[in-house]
């Protein structure tokens, strides 16, 4: 896998679930469904491992995007938190402590309430995003696992659904990729993939536009596909499904 | 080595959250004082909904978690700790779809029938099913990461001679074997 895909898998994943994490309302499914926002950006993460890698994807880059999302995830979540909080402070409701009140015996109330105070000092906001984030990591990472094996078999079993591997288009939200120029008008088709990438469907020795043996390459230097490593620009991997 | 750093990040990891868990029990048991049972529910405030009629109590104590939660972090400390007692060969070996759908759909059961009201599951229910979900997950999770820590390695250029048959399950790097899904469904490796 790639330096470059696994930026991109990490803050798609990231930022997105992030986001959604740390506004309000839409981050309270965090806490009523088991962080699912965090294992959402796990499997975003590994979703776009999946659909960009062109090499078979193993569980472990998954679980890396995930890692990497998660704790960006954690991140944004925290700082957008103490956003939130720094223009609209959230005060103590008395109808949320009452059962704890309720149940503890007098000696003990008087510390109860010194703890609620102290934990809004800043160490314990610093503690607090310590916490997060390590749940985000762990959470997210099982859910870039996760969305490693939901995703990986779509492709496997439908290839004509997803671009050929190396031959994606270039997301226009990333901009111009390395080396391109202006993106192609409507007219145009998929544009060229970037070029960092390997396109493991191009034989050696051809154009990487019309696919037809180009000028001084002859029989004798092209290679089967058991011979060539997985950056030589070889055939897809057996199982990786193609066009 | 990949083994090793792996295990004791994520025992660190389980051992802290579970420390931070059931803090407030030992404080109130060892110095008479409640003051982390306050805090420790700011800490966890975005982790969980916090519900004291879900939550579990220990010596009068309430967690900072719901018993779910509860189960989630115990689960995965249980579970990452007996790594070691797992066969090194076996270690290595990914887990089945069929485990991991095990593992994690009674959980997900339960927490979908309990949102949409028609069941209220006891808390040792809830605690069941969220230990379940995470032993499986940090199970699955020990493959994954040995492959993702060779990944990053190779990433940052840094490769040992060891560490060229940590990304797959044999064969050199250049020709990984490809886990079938009838392989990873049946569990045949």
């Amino acid at each position: 896998m790639e330096r470059s895909l696994l930026t991109r898998a990490i803050l798609t994943g990231g930022i997105a679930s992030g986001v959604l994490s740390g506004i309000p309302l839409l981050g309270y499914p965090n806490c009523c469904c088991c962080c699912i926002w965090y294992i959402m950006g796990g499997m975003i993460a590994s979703y776009v491992v999946v659909y960009y890698s062109p090499f078979y994807p193993s569980d472990g880059s998954g679980a890396l995007a995930g890692l990497g999302a998660g704790a960006l995830c954690g991140l944004i979540n925290s700082i957008m938190n103490m956003l939130f909080q720094l223009v609209s402070p959230s005060q103590l409701d008395p109808e949320t402590i009452e059962p704890f009140l309720q149940n503890l015996p007098p000696q003990f109330q008087d510390s109860f309430l010194q703890g609620l105070q102290q934990g809004t000092s800043f160490v314990s906001i610093i503690i607090g995003m310590f916490f997060l984030i390590l749940v985000s990591c762990a959470v997210a990472t099982f859910g870039g696992l996760l969305g490693i094996r939901i995703f990986r078999p779509l492709r496997m079993m439908a290839p004509a659904a997803w671009p050929p591997p190396g031959q994606y288009p270039w997301p226009p939200f990333y901009g111009p990729g390395p080396g391109q120029g202006q993106p192609p008008g409507p007219s145009g088709g998929a544009p060229p993939a970037p070029s960092g990438y390997q396109n493991p469907t191009q034989e050696p020795g051809t154009s990487p536009e019309t696919g037809r043996p180009e000028e001084g390459h002859s029989e004798e230097d092209k290679k089967g596909p058991g011979e060539q490593g997985p950056n030589s620009g070889g055939s897809i991997p057996p199982g990786w499904g193609g066009p | 080595m990949n083994e090793k750093i792996v295990y004791r990040i994520g025992l660190a990891v389980a051992v802290a959250l579970c420390a931070a868990l059931f803090s407030p029990v030992l404080e109130a048991l060892l110095f008479q004082t409640r003051h982390l049972e306050a805090m420790t529910r700011d800490w966890f405030a975005l982790l969980c909904h916090q519900e004291p009629a879900r939550s579990c109590r220990l010596f009068g104590v309430f967690l900072p978690v719901c018993a779910r939660c509860t189960g989630l972090y115990t689960g995965f400390l249980v579970a990452w700790s007996l790594w070691r007692l797992v066969p090194e060969k076996r270690r290595r070996l990914p887990v089945s779809n069929a485990v991991l759908f095990i593992g994690i759909a009674p959980m997900c059961m339960d927490g979908v029938l309990n949102l949409a009201g028609i069941v209220d599951s006891p808390a040792h229910l809830r605690f069941l099913t969220g230990f379940m979900f995470s032993a499986v997950a940090a199970r699955s999770l020990w493959p994954a990461l040995l492959e993702a820590v060779s990944l990053l390695k190779s990433l940052s250029g840094k490769k040992s001679a060891s560490d060229e048959n940590a990304v797959t399950r044999a064969g050199p790097e250049d020709q990984p074997h490809i886990f079938t899904g009838e392989e990873l469904w049946k569990g045949r490796y």
